[in-house]
């Protein structure tokens, strides 16, 4: 049964999802650029923005949905895909309301998942797919770009040690501006493609789209617009921590980050893993630091990040069941659950804006921090 | 079902050695071309023609190196 009122909201937060993906992972390729001045934040930001942008057009190879190898296609309802983008966005904006660095990818993930449980039982789960796909990945990943970036650092410091550091500082900040443009096409090529999915989806589940069909040409922009506006916005809470507070870095420990960071992501998508940007860079950080001397890195927030890791999935699945839930109490395809939904997300956003505004030292802004 | 036969430990296997190779490697090649830069300028500045050639050349091949191993990830990020 059509409700192209439920269509209209789902594809909306789609996009706000995808926003708030570009806004919370600018992070992951710009918070070293910017910390060691390779680039000023804001000419950092609308670089990344730009390269977000045309990364969501390289590849239109568009899986069904990111969350498609987990679940059973067949449950699917523009409800559930509702519930774990809700579930998605409210994690993204806890994480980025304590300046932790999560993935967006794992609670958009969580978030359908959770939704998914509440609607069919935990049968339409498939428990060994996020266990082989998304689980043992997600815990080599960090560990995997930490022994990398490490490795790297110690070869680079050896390499350019006995010269002047001017240049190399020069030389080296160079290097990162390719490097975090590069993290900045791959992150466009896989995280706008995952608001595509999720938007095809829905527009399959209403009956607007047929199973087969090709991605419409004004998801694609839209999906990449919004994760460029989200980007370009800047999440600087994030920025700061993983720029600034787990190591205090120099342009070398930046490049070997970024490289590092890179050459897992990229070979991770080559042979079909979906990788966490956000796990692999801050892995990276922190490799790159405890290499150089293992008290520089503030292990404390590096705690603290991984902890978020740990209750992503989880905390993102409840929060995505929970919205399904609210949204069923008012009975299937009736568009009144989702805009009680929307109402309730927008008054919590509201209420931690104003929360966080109102704290000494004000919001992070552009610039105040790097 | 044990974790031995649901994880493709193989593919696994694979992107810890590339991603080893490809990220030493880039740090590796970039630092030797900073070395050829710095030392070009240097023999530049000193009048020292034929070493100059010889570091000229090093941070020439490294770049072309670099330029390559961008080109590739280019094209992984568009073939997938």
């Amino acid at each position: 049964m059509h409700n192209d009122t439920i269509l209209v909201i789902v594809v909306a937060t789609a996009l706000v999802f995808d926003y708030t993906n570009g806004f919370h992972d600018t992070a992951n390729a710009i918070a070293t650029m910017v910390s060691t001045r390779a680039m000023a934040p804001r000419v950092a930001v609308l670089y990344s923005a730009i390269l977000n942008f045309a990364g969501a057009f390289i590849s239109l190879q568009v899986a069904a949905t990111v969350a498609k190898d987990f679940i059973d296609p067949n449950v699917v309802t523009p409800e559930i895909v509702f519930g774990g983008l809700i579930g998605a966005i409210l994690w993204n904006l806890a994480t980025w309301y304590f300046g932790l660095p999560s993935s967006s990818s794992h609670a958009l993930i969580g978030g359908v998942v959770g939704a998914v449980v509440v609607a069919a039982g935990t049968d339409a789960v498939s428990g060994e797919a996020l266990l082989s796909k998304l689980l043992i990945p997600a815990l080599i990943a960090p560990i995997l770009a930490f022994v990398v970036a490490g490795l790297s650092i110690l070869i680079a410091y050896r390499i350019v040690g006995r010269l002047k550091p001017g240049p190399v500082t020069r030389g080296y900040r160079l290097g990162q501006i390719v490097s975090g443009g590069l993290l900045s096409l791959a992150h466009g090529t896989n995280d706008a493609q995952k608001t595509m999915g999720v938007i095809t989806l829905a527009l399959i589940a209403n009956g607007n789209l047929a199973s087969d069909a090709q991605t419409p040409t004004w998801v694609i922009v839209s999906a990449a617009v919004a994760i460029a506006l989200g980007t370009y916005s800047g999440g600087w809470r994030i920025i700061k921590t993983v720029g600034t507070r787990i190591i205090k870095m120099d342009s070398a420990q930046g490049f070997a980050t970024q490289g590092s960071g890179a050459s897992v992501i990229l070979a991770a998508s080559h042979f079909g893993f979906p990788l966490s940007t956000t796990h692999v860079i801050s892995g990276a950080v922190m490799g790159s630091g405890a290499a150089k001397r293992l008290s520089a890195v503030r292990w404390g927030v590096a705690g603290n990040m991984i902890g978020a890791w740990l209750v992503t999935l989880p905390a993102a699945g409840a929060m995505g069941g929970l919205a399904y839930g609210i949204t069923r109490i008012f009975g299937a395809n009736n568009a009144a659950g989702p805009i009680v939904v929307v109402v309730l997300l927008l008054t919590v956003i509201g209420f931690a804006f104003a929360r966080r505004f109102r704290q000494p030292g004000g919001p992070v802004v552009a610039g105040a921090e790097a | 079902m044990s974790l031995a036969t649901i994880v493709d430990w193989g593919a696994l296997g694979k992107v810890v050695l590339y991603s080893m190779v490809a990220a030493i490697g880039a740090a590796t090649v970039f630092s030797f071309a900073i070395v050829g830069v710095v030392r070009f300028d240097d023999c530049r500045r000193g009048a020292r023609a034929g070493s100059g050639i010889g570091w000229a050349g090093l941070a020439l091949i490294c770049g072309l190196i670099i330029a390559a191993v961008l080109v590739e990830a280019i094209i992984i990020m568009a073939s997938k």
